[in-house]
């Protein structure tokens, strides 16, 4: 066990170049892709998920459901698209 | 179809049809085994994570199987049958946690297949440097994973009772094929099975709608009658709204549960299955489309109400299955009892996987046996997994039903103490590991003080005190000398306490000279994907090279000043690895 160990820590780091390095050189924090600012739509659904006064009302009424339950599934179907959009937007950085 | 099994009765119809379902997914389950596979299946990351190589569709059904599970399908629509608007929180909770998981889960992603993490507990020991606090997270996910798998039972068990089959036997025959296939096939069996469960759920949600829509009067009567119905109640709780004392109790119960959910092990466990970091987050941008399912199956619970039906023996788990049995023909029914059925199965073994992979990963091999090979590994964990599962079994058998639902409530609320050191993990490594255990213990003591306050209400009046201690999960605002009837989810008080105590905490230790644990990790780590060369070692972790952190050439411009960690950044020196 404590061989084992010791090798763990004395073993030699292998030493990665990163393909890439400009994306990172903008970002002081480190760690972050560039096209972040896109992951501030996500907030969105959030937030209205958070208020329930929003939907919390049973007009307009659809196909005879109050607001609050197609409503709210209308705000998963916006979830699913804005993650979507902010998916897309941000692949491949 | 009718004709076919026209000599039989209903119940034997739908026993048919759900044992042809049954006996397709253990087919399934056992052939899995041979899906797609590697050259050495003995090791952890083959058995427990798929070999890591699950691609769009396998991780679109291992996610859904782990989210939507069969307790979900019918204890939610049995909260809805019972009290109406709050019982739809689940829809809020889901809409939450997707935005909330495509970016923290994207992070444990990458970190975890630089450094060939299996289980969060993994991250955290290398991410604070702490074994106490590594132990700590793994202890909780696993308290909490297993009475998530006894409330898969539950689910199942609600639907052999409609079936009108006995208790116990039926449940240990379908949990041992469980065990068996799980210990055969690791991930890879839930992953398949769930093909059968999400085609079954589709077409029982199709089956509501035609169901609900050819029907007179479609939602509007079912809506009304609902509407009518919670009235008559002297319950001020329940409603076709949301009443203004139930406001904050709906929105930290939808906020508790999404945290609670991607801290679940079985979920980070799915995530970790992805091929690549695009994979991931591609499917959980489609996932919210699912909760219309879900959706769709809580409305049930309204037409449960209009048809007058009621539970089995006062057992509300049966509400659904028993709607179905009642608006459906007999066969569609046997296939709606299969989706939860089967709905029951794909949960319990990714749970059961993950709990495993945390004890072999966490315990054994961290206290037990460091010097454990990938097969000795793996080995533990399939037997830890069929443990996890037949100590559920024992508690729905011996105990009872009740019992694994307040355990259950009790685990929601763990799991969520365990957020600051894994997912604030993710972002920063500025808490001090001693603070961090601290603030778990407080949070756990809270959360456990709080669910003792709370009691059942419930009774013809709507006031009656059914039980003192442990009847639920919302705490009434009047025990801090509030004159209201508002509730608060207990796990974010606690989880508030917790994250407190760890930011106070960490100063003070830090000033007082304790020192820090080091951080493996390198903050390029979280954004490594598929084809990066630090994924690339892999194929290194995979033969068996102890893991390790990549040492880095920190660019120009990019290295921390002064000697103190700064928020989010630490940048380990060579030097500082050796001295440890």
């Amino acid at each position: 066990m404590e061989d084992r160990r010791a090798r763990w820590q004395t073993a030699p780091l292998p030493r990665v170049t990163d393909p890439d390095p400009e994306r990172y050189r903008s970002h002081r924090s480190g760690g972050r892709r560039r096209g972040s600012r896109w992951h501030w739509l996500l907030w969105l659904p959030v937030i209205i998920a958070l208020f329930p006064a929003i939907f919390n009302r049973a007009e307009p009424t659809l196909m005879g459901l109050p607001f609050y339950y197609w409503g709210q599934l209308a705000f998963a179907l916006l979830c699913a698209v804005l993650t979507a959009v902010v998916h897309l937007a941000t692949k491949g950085r | 179809m009718g004709d076919l099994l026209g000599n039989l009765d209903g119940h034997e119809v739908q026993l048919a049809i759900f044992g042809f379902c049954f006996l397709l997914v253990t087919v399934m389950g056992f052939a899995a085994g041979r899906w797609r596979p590697t050259q050495d299946v003995h090791t952890l990351e083959e058995w427990g994570l798929g070999g890591r190589a699950f691609g769009n569709w396998a991780t679109f059904f291992l996610l859904s199987g782990d989210v939507y599970t069969a307790y979900t399908f019918v204890a939610v629509p049995t909260l809805v049958y019972g009290v109406g608007a709050a019982g739809f929180f689940p829809v809020s909770f889901l809409v939450i946690v997707y935005p909330i998981v495509f970016v923290v889960l994207s992070r444990f992603w990458s970190v975890s297949h630089v450094h060939g993490f299996v289980t969060p507990a993994e991250f955290v020991r290398a991410r604070f440097g702490s074994r106490a606090l590594a132990l700590a997270v793994a202890i909780t996910g696993i308290l909490a994973t297993m009475p998530y798998i006894a409330l898969q039972l539950v689910g199942l068990e609600a639907v052999f009772k409609v079936l009108g089959l006995p208790p116990g036997w039926p449940l240990t025959i379908a949990f041992v094929v469980l065990a068996l296939y799980t210990f055969n096939s690791g991930l890879r069996a839930p992953a398949l099975i769930s093909i059968v469960k999400d085609t079954l759920v589709l077409w029982t949600v199709l089956a509501i709608l035609l169901v609900v829509f050819t029907r007179d009067g479609g939602w509007a009567s079912v809506i009304k009658t609902a509407g009518a119905r919670f009235a008559e109640t002297p319950s001020q709780s329940d409603g076709l709204l949301l009443p203004g004392s139930g406001q904050l109790n709906y929105v930290t119960l939808a906020l508790g549960s999404a945290l609670a959910l991607f801290l679940y092990p079985h979920t980070m466990t799915a995530a970790l299955a992805a091929r690549n970091r695009s994979t991931l987050r591609r499917n959980l941008a489609v996932m919210p489309l699912y909760t219309l399912t879900l959706g769709v199956v809580m409305l049930a619970g309204f037409a449960a109400l209009l048809d007058g039906v009621t539970p089995i023996g006062g057992d509300r788990n049966t509400v659904v299955p028993l709607w179905f049995d009642k608006a459906f023909p007999d066969w569609a029914a046997g296939l709606a009892f299969a989706a939860i059925g089967v709905g029951a199965m794909v949960p319990a073994a990714i749970m059961s996987i993950a709990a495993a992979n945390l004890f072999t990963r966490d315990i054994y091999k961290e206290y037990i046996r460091p010097d454990a090979t990938p097969r000795q590994e793996t080995q533990v964990s399939k037997f830890a997994s069929l443990t996890v599962k037949f100590g559920a079994v024992l508690v729905i058998l011996v105990l009872d039903t009740q019992f694994a639902i307040d355990l259950q409530l009790i685990g929601g609320v763990f799991v969520m103490q365990t957020l600051p050191a894994v997912a604030l993990g993710l972002y920063t490594n500025w808490f001090h590991r001693w603070a961090l255990i601290g603030g778990w213990i407080l949070g756990l003591l809270t959360g456990l003080v709080m669910l003792y306050q709370v009691p059942q209400i419930g009774g013809a009046d709507g006031r009656t005190v059914l039980r003192e201690h442990f009847g639920g999960s919302a705490w009434p605002l009047s025990h801090l000398g509030f004159d209201t009837t508002a509730t608060i989810y207990v796990g974010v008080v606690a989880l508030a306490a917790n994250i407190l105590v760890a930011a106070v905490l960490t100063p003070v230790l830090r000033g007082l000279g304790v020192p820090d644990g080091v951080d493996r990790t390198d903050p390029r780590d979280y954004v490594a994907d598929e084809g990066d060369a630090r994924v690339k070692r892999m194929t290194e972790i995979l033969d068996g090279t102890p893991p390790q952190a990549a040492e880095y050439v920190p660019l120009p411009g990019t290295e921390p000043t002064g000697s103190r960690p700064t928020l989010g950044q630490r940048w380990p020196t060579t030097s500082a690895r050796r001295q440890r």
